[in-house]
Order: structure tokens, then sequence, then C-alpha cells
């Protein structure tokens, strides 16, 4: 069923790259790897001790560090984006999987933890805490489906506008390197001792990464009638899972080829006329293989022609946010016609069956472009973003 | 104000509330199918309460609307939307003790993936093989409405052909001790949604006929105003105990639980301008979510 196409009319941007969506789109076509040491006690005794870490200059006014990055990257979004609407008609969808984590050490190292401990762990609260600081009058939902959620947060904060509950809805996505993340995946023996390379055959694991993307979206009349400047524009979203198991991906790629399916049949696109992809491209052994599968089942013949990048070498896997920050680098590659270089590849496993971009810009003249997000408990999303223009 | 919005309804052809006590699910809930009567069962071994209670409450659910108890295979157009305000806050806090006490290094790598708030969610998908979209709201009491809204425009967006919707929290012990939450009357609800009316003629199980949840904004309408589901008693003609009060409205019902907080901190009606939920409208008590569908009165 074809949906409204929705306009992105503002982006904010917190990443290991910097602070602003220029910092991130430079640090990207630049291929930077600004990873450092993660801090923390015992760290020493785990497989990889690097992070993509924030350094902000300023105090973000927040005790939880995910909810700072969402409010820097929300308001630099706000500001382009200038926003015309009824206070109580503008919402905030946040998607994340571990804010708040940090605060869980007070909760159970105290039998009586305060009240306090305990709204601090409460991702609704959270959010609502994040509504307030940046009012936000109209709806505040917040959406747990681990490494999807920023993706996730994108769609339905486009299905908010298309059932006309919102004029407007800020979707973010937003986490934080902890103890808690950090010590899981190296429990699974997920982390990559040296910085991660996707999609290459010697790749090891991911990279943890924390910040947040935000992305102001309404609908594409509406923006276009009060003369906002479009970026970019949301064709299509779908979610879907794998129900194959709690952690490891499906590795004929099913489950994430629904999605990817799904969301080119919402945009009434056919897959010729995608320009190319933003992998979730974890750097993890399973991950990899798996989304390169479901691209070969969604794409069929055409997949080993559309170029198909990752990120997260330059980032880290930011968890809840990467979708979203994910998706304000398609948008930048679709504006300025580059696909940045997938960091850290040099030997790729899966040449011939995808056209994985790597060693240097590329040039494109895509108008659409598919962007994938997958996390625990087979989640898989994808949404179709496009050109300014083309509708 | 728009002047016109066409609404788009959805059916409801199961659905279970399934009590829960201080430390999860009632011993031997009464209604819930085999094999997920006994929640010690092995099939519960290692599971958060609420993952636990959430696929009690879905098999309960899907007995009534007389689907298969049991796995079919894959299934690309069924999915689950689950609304709770903790989601997995046992396995949370268990891993987290241990990452206290044993360092992080030492951690169990089972517990992580549990710990996530949408385990719940995906332990039902894997159950029944529910491929579809999988998504858990955390917005405290809004949760509810959240999850249910999003099933259905699932529904009316054509991307399933049938949603779950699980609502509630199982409270651990040291949250209900220090915010003096009671467990009475908690309980996690499930129900399955379907548009189809050949599916919708399949649940005449359910007593008084399938429900209907009307005033559903279509996800494609650009002229919808009113977003708040409204139990529509005419069109689904039910009758006896299934009759539906005139002020069964979701938002009322949320309105009248979000003064759920006031007894917790003594402050009365001045609760959300001082209390410790920061004035904000969304307390964490999703079980609220949970009643309002109770107070539907099915089963």
């Amino acid at each position: 069923m074809r949906v409204e196409p929705v306009a992105i009319t503002g982006m904010g941007a917190v990443s290991a790259l910097g602070h602003g969506v220029n910092a991130l789109w430079s640090g990207l076509v630049e291929g930077c790897r600004p990873f450092s040491t993660f801090q923390a006690a015992g760290i020493d005794a785990c497989r990889s001790v690097i992070a993509g870490r924030v350094s902000l200059d300023s105090a973000v006014g927040s005790g939880c560090s995910s909810v700072g990055f969402a409010i820097l990257a929300a308001k630099e979004a706000v500001s382009a984006a200038q926003l015309q609407y009824p206070h109580d008609r503008v919402g905030v969808v946040l998607g994340s999987t571990a804010m708040g984590d940090n605060a869980l050490d007070r909760v159970v190292s105290d039998v009586r933890a305060s009240s306090r401990a305990w709204l601090d762990v409460n991702k609704g609260l959270l959010t609502q805490g994040l509504g307030g600081a940046i009012d936000i009058g109209g709806p505040r939902t917040t959406i747990n489906t681990a490494c999807s959620s920023g993706t996730c947060a994108i769609g339905l904060a486009c299905q908010q506008i298309w059932s006309g509950e919102c004029d407007a809805v800020l979707a973010i996505g937003c986490d934080e390197v902890s103890r808690y993340t950090f010590s899981g995946f190296h429990a699974l023996r997920a982390l990559d001792p040296k910085p991660c390379s996707p999609f290459d055959r010697k790749r090891a694991g991911l990279t943890l990464g924390e910040g947040a993307g935000c992305l102001v979206l309404e609908r594409l009349n509406a923006a276009r009638a009060r003369g906002a400047r479009v970026i970019g524009q949301v064709l299509g979203f779908a979610a879907s899972c794998d129900a194959y198991h709690l952690t490891a991906p499906d590795p004929t790629g099913h489950g994430a080829a629904v999605a990817m399916t799904q969301a080119l049949r919402s945009a009434e696109l056919d897959i010729e006329q995608v320009g190319f992809i933003n992998a979730h491209g974890t750097g993890t052994v399973l991950n990899d293989a798996a989304e390169v599968a479901g691209i070969e089942c969604c794409f069929g013949a055409l997949a080993s022609r559309i170029p198909v990048y990752s990120i997260k070498g330059n980032t880290g896997h930011t968890l809840g946010a990467a979708g979203a920050i994910e998706a304000i680098a398609t948008l930048c590659s679709l504006r300025h016609g580059i696909i940045p270089p997938t960091a850290g590849l040099s030997d790729g496993e899966f040449a011939g069956r995808i056209d994985c971009v790597h060693t240097a810009v590329r040039k494109t003249s895509a108008t659409y472009a598919l962007s994938n997000s997958f996390g625990f408990g087979g989640n898989n999303a994808s949404i179709v973003l496009a050109a300014p223009d083309v509708t | 104000m728009t002047a016109f919005c066409v609404h788009h309804s959805v059916q409801v052809s199961g659905a279970f509330i399934l009590p829960i006590g201080s430390g999860g699910a009632k011993q031997g809930a009464v209604g819930v199918p085999e094999p997920f009567a006994d929640p010690s069962g092995a099939w519960a071994r290692r599971l958060d309460p609420l993952s636990v209670a959430a696929i009690q409450a879905v098999a309960g659910a899907r007995q009534m609307a007389k689907l298969p108890s049991s796995d079919l295979g894959p299934n690309a157009r069924e999915g689950i939307c689950v609304g709770t305000a903790y989601g997995s806050q046992q396995t949370r806090l268990r891993y987290a003790s241990r990452l206290l006490s044993h360092g992080l290094a030492n951690t169990n790598p089972i517990d992580f993936p549990d710990s996530v708030d949408g385990a719940p969610a995906a332990h039902v998908a894997l159950t029944w093989h529910l491929m579809g979209p999988s998504l858990t709201f955390l917005s405290g009491v809004e949760s509810a409405r959240r999850a249910l809204i999003s099933a259905a425009q699932q529904l009316l967006l054509g991307t399933a052909d049938r949603m779950h919707v699980v609502v509630g929290d199982v409270y651990d012990a040291r949250l209900t001790g220090s915010q003096k939450i009671s467990t009475c009357g908690n309980a996690v609800v499930a129900v399955v949604l379907e548009r189809s009316p050949s599916e919708s003629a399949r649940a005449s199980s359910m007593e008084g006929g399938a429900i209907e949840l009307a005033g559903v904004p279509h996800p494609t309408d650009t002229a919808c105003e009113i977003v708040d589901i409204d139990v529509d008693a005419e069109a689904s003609d039910v009758g006896g105990d299934a009759q539906l009060d005139d002020t069964s409205g979701v938002s009322q019902l949320i309105d009248a639980w979000c003064g759920a907080c006031a007894p917790l901190n003594g402050m009365g009606a001045s609760c959300h301008a001082e209390c410790k939920c920061r004035g904000l409208r969304a307390f964490p008590i999703s079980a609220a979510g949970g009643q309002l569908l109770a107070f539907l009165k099915w089963g």
C-alpha cells in the first residue's frame, strides 16, 4: 500500500565523529576511525577495550548520556527545521536499547534503591524528560527493538504523521556505551579487538559506539506549503522478525529480505530503482553474512550491482542510535552524490555477491536508497529514503 | 479542526488476562493451554518473568481465537506489539547484579540478550514463528495504547494479517518495595487482532462474538485528527457480560489510571505538579494498560 511521502526538514547528529551533521559527514568521507579506550574497571580482561565515544566540550544537561546526546541532536534538527506547528501537534518517537543502563548500578547495589534510581532506568520516563527538555508538547513515544530501534523510530514517526496524530515528529535514536553493553557483547564474543571491518574476510566482531541521530519529519505537502527546506523524503518502512534465534540472525537472510521487500513495496519502488544500500554491516561474522544473503534474496541477480556500504567502521555500532545516524548518512549521500567507503574493509569476503564500496568514495546519481537495521530478537527494519525533489 | 476522517476497524478475535502475583504469573492460571500452563515448565527455563507471562497470555488469546497453539512454521504475515513500562526488569537486574559482583568480563551471555526490553516480544515471535513486525513500546501507561494503535495500523497498512498485542508488567520486588506499588489486580493481557472478515468469523468462540476496535485512523488518511481507539459496541453486536460501557474509551481510562501514582506518594490531586513522576503524564504502571483491556470484560 502506497503511503504519502514524509518530508525530512531537519537533521541532527552526535557521534564519535563529532557534534553535528557536518562533522558526521566529513568524518565518513575522510574515513575517520576515532576509536578510543573505554575506561572502566575490569576492561583489561575483555576481548576488546575500544569504543567510539562521543567527546563533548560542554555538559549536556542530563544525568543520562543517551538523553544528553539526544537533546543535542534534537536541538540541531529543530533549529534547521524551523517548525511552525501548534505545540501539541509535534511529537517525539525515541528508539533506544541501552538508555539508562548506567543507572542500574545504583539500583542493584542498594536494596533500598531510591525512587529516583528507578525512574532513571525507565526508558519511558527518560523520553518524557527529553521531551520536556526540548519542549515537545505532543506524544512522547519510546520504542525498543534492540539495534533496529533507530530505524523503527523513524518508521513509527511516519505512521504517527500518516494517521494524523501529529503534524511533525522528531524521530530519535540514541544510546550510550556503558559497562552493561560492553560486558554483554564481550560475553557473547561479539567484540572485535581491533576497529571493526564490516564485510571483510577477516572481520572478527563489532566495535561499540554511542551517540544520537534526530530527523524532523512532517507531511511533504505541508512542508512545501510553509516553505520549509526539504532535505529528503521517507517513502517506505517495514519491520520484520527472523523468529529464528534470540541473538543469531537467520543465515538465510529471509527475515531481513522480508523487511527490505516490504519497505520497497510500501514505497512502490522496483528493485532497479534503488541506488545504493546503507547496510547494517556490524562486522560480526554472522550478521554480515546474513545481511548479504538477505540482499540477495530481495534483489536477486541485481544484488551484485547495487553499491552497499556500512558506516560502523567509522562510528562504531551505536545500537539504538544506529538507524537514525545511518539514515542521516544515507540522506547526505543522496544530497552530495557521494557514497563513503566502508572503513576497515580491505579484503571483501562477499565480492561478486554484493558491490561493497571501500577504499575510496564513490560518486552516485541515485535518488532512492535503502537503509537497513537489525537487532537482537531477530528484529529487522528497513526504510526507503529519497532525494528531496523526487515527488 | 478536521471535519472529515474515515475510521476503519480491526477485529479482536481473542483476548486473555493473566493474573500476575508478586513473583510472576500465578501457578495454574486458569485457561492457559498446554504446553504453557505451567510457568515453571522447561519451556520457560531462564526466561524473564515478563516473557513467560507474555507467552502464556498469547497462548490463551490464541486459544480463544481458535488459532493453533503450536508453531506451524514461518509466518511472515503475523506479528506482535508489546506495551510495557519496565520490560525485562528481573533479567536486567540479575545481569546488572552479576556485572557488579563478578566484573565486566564475567557476565552471563544468556542473560544479556534476555535483558533487552524487546525480549518478551522476541520470545513470543520465536514460539509461534511470527515473522511480521515485532515492536516493543516503553511509554508507561501509554504503552498499551501505543501497542494497540501500532498493531492495528500494521493491519491497515497491510504489513500483517494478524497482530498479537501484549501489555503489562511483572514487577520486581525491589521496585514494588521502593515505590510502594501494589501488585494487587496486576495482569498481563494479550489480544489477537485481525482484519480479515473470514478470520473474525472463525473467532466465534469469543463470548458475545468478535469485538470490533473501531475508530482506528487509517494510516493513509490524510485528514485524520482523532486517534483514540474507541470500542464500538454497536458494531460488534456484543451482549451480556461483553456489553461495553460508554466510558470505555481508551483515553478516558488512561486518564483515570494516570491518577494511580497519587496513592504512591500521598500527593493526591497535586501529584502531577509535584511528585516524583516529574509532572509527567506517563507514570510507569503499564499494567494499567492491561486493566483497560480487563475493563472490557473479556473471557
